[in-house]
């Protein structure tokens, strides 16, 4: 998988509901970690990345 | 011609040797790292981490035993060993040879996402990289080291907690009034005492690469940065060179798990824009494993301290020793030969420190890193009305939660108690009293003589 598609993933997951990157990278365990490192780049590249008041990730409200 | 004092891969070659390493051969999943140190009964040398060229190095500083082991120090002479490098400063020297530029990685080529960064902690904000000596020059006072983390941003920046009062923060500061990045340079994987030196606090105008020069006995050796003009520790396994980005605390960061066991919260910082990767060709990465790794780099300096206030205050110092449990920070205990009223004043020098929040105080025949020992003095020597001081609205640290940190006004700095126990035996009270009991014939007697 790329890493572009892990971070699409990853993107839903986050439009879903609000995760620590520990919770998003469990719901991931088929993916090598060094991708999943490319796809969290590739997705805080996109600036769509918000926190909640606890410091979990979600997608940020256009 | 390599530097005469011992580098990382040296201090990993002599663990191995004296089989205080664990060598695993078996591939690992990097998501494992964090776990699999903390499992482990001994620092772990991960040979194989799938998906990366790279081996890992973690749980090097994890208990007094093991920072001991890794500087090549006893473990009772952490804070002695610590003030003698002090006055012994060496200054660093430049060199030509400098294995940490065996690899070369600038411009497009640099990918933070070749190094194996871990995740640490369940509510970390990412993987970070936890074990860089962070090194920045000061017009005024010179070139600056210390122990920041970074968390994994992208390819090429990172988050940097630059929250905390500090020198690198000042610095930055200055550069951000003048809208100029700050330039840095990261080494990861020194030598134990280097990590140990940088993450001191050192007066103004100290170096800590001087300090670490003194305590190994030898310059460290530094290499100028390809793209930055910054050294670099010559022989560390990996360098990151970069700017701290002229925008001050406005990106997300955090949490981190942090020193004292707890987490600290999201914040605002500033990122690191990495410029260049160097490394040795078959580098090990450092994963430096919290809290209590980050906790005993502190425990020599914080010995340190204690030993030179008591000094001052003229008591007859026997041995200092910092505890685990307070991050090897906020808990000392030591013991004195005392004279009439030395506990009391051995303890109000100890607690006048800035971060020493509870002291406790015994005599010399009190073996200090024996907790049953110093319980047996705390509960046979004290009467809790005469014997324990409290100090009211004391400085504190807002990472201390006692301290209700989120009940402060905007500016407002937090207060603490501290607590002060004198263990020595109260005067008055013949030290005959506490004879210790002492088995028959046990100097004569060999249970392999038996077995």
């Amino acid at each position: 998988m790329t890493a572009d598609a892990v971070a699409d993933r990853m993107a839903a997951l986050l439009g879903a509901r609000a995760r620590s990157f520990y919770e998003l990278v469990r719901e991931l365990p088929e993916v090598e970690y060094r991708t999943l490192l490319q796809a969290w780049g590739a997705l805080r590249d996109r600036r769509v990345l918000g926190r909640d008041e606890h410091g979990r990730y979600r997608i940020r409200p256009s | 011609m390599g530097s005469p004092r011992p580098s990382f891969r040296d201090t990993l070659a002599r663990l191995t040797r004296e089989d205080r390493l664990l060598r695993l051969q078996k591939e690992v999943d990097a998501r494992h790292l964090s776990a699999l140190v903390v499992k482990a009964d001994r620092p772990v040398l991960f040979e194989r981490v799938r998906g990366f060229d790279l081996r890992v190095a973690g749980g090097l500083f994890w208990n007094r035993q093991r920072l001991a082991a890794a500087l090549g120090w006893p473990e009772s002479e952490l804070g002695t060993r610590f003030v003698a490098g002090v006055r012994s400063m060496i200054a660093p020297e430049i060199v030509m040879d400098a294995p940490a530029q065996e690899v070369v990685r600038t411009g497009r080529e640099v990918d933070l996402t070749e190094l194996p960064i871990p995740l640490l902690a369940e509510k970390d904000g990412g993987p970070y990289i936890s074990a860089g000596v962070v090194m920045a020059r000061s017009p005024e006072r010179g070139l600056n080291a210390g122990v920041y983390r970074l968390m994994f941003r992208s390819r090429d920046e990172t988050g940097i907690d630059l929250v905390t009062v500090s020198d690198l923060r000042r610095l930055y500061e200055v550069h951000l009034a003048r809208r100029e990045p700050l330039p840095i340079s990261v080494s990861v994987g020194v030598h134990p005492i280097e990590i140990l030196s940088a993450a001191y606090k050192a007066p103004p105008g100290v170096s800590e690469m001087a300090v670490a020069g003194g305590l190994h006995g030898a310059p460290v050796p530094f290499v100028q940065c390809r793209t930055v003009d910054v050294p670099a520790i010559a022989d560390a396994e990996i360098v990151l060179e970069g700017e701290l980005l002229p925008i001050g605390w406005t990106e997300d960061e955090g949490p981190f798990g942090e020193f004292a066991g707890m987490y600290g919260d999201l914040k605002a910082n500033p990122v690191f824009k990495v410029t260049a990767i160097t490394h040795r060709r078959d580098a090990v990465f450092q994963l430096l494993q919290m809290p209590w790794e980050n906790a005993w780099l502190g425990a020599a300096a914080t010995e340190a301290q204690v030993w030179n206030v008591l000094k001052t205050a003229g008591v007859d110092v026997v041995n200092v020793a910092v505890t685990e449990g307070s991050a090897c920070r906020w808990s000392v205990i030591a013991s004195i030969r005392k004279r009439a009223g030395g506990g009391k004043n051995a303890l109000m020098a100890i607690l006048a420190l800035p971060d020493t929040k509870h002291a406790i105080v015994v005599d010399e025949d009190v073996d200090i890193h024996d907790p049953t020992q110093v319980e047996w003095a705390r509960t046979f020597r004290v009467q809790a009305d005469k014997d324990v001081i409290i100090i009211a609205g004391a400085q504190a640290k807002h990472v201390d939660p006692s301290v209700r940190p989120w009940e402060l006004e905007h500016g407002e700095l937090p207060m603490t108690a501290k607590m002060g126990i004198d263990a020595t035996i109260p005067e008055g009270i013949a030290p005959a009293y506490y004879d210790r009991i002492r088995h028959v014939w046990v100097d004569d007697v060999r249970l392999e003589d038996y077995q």
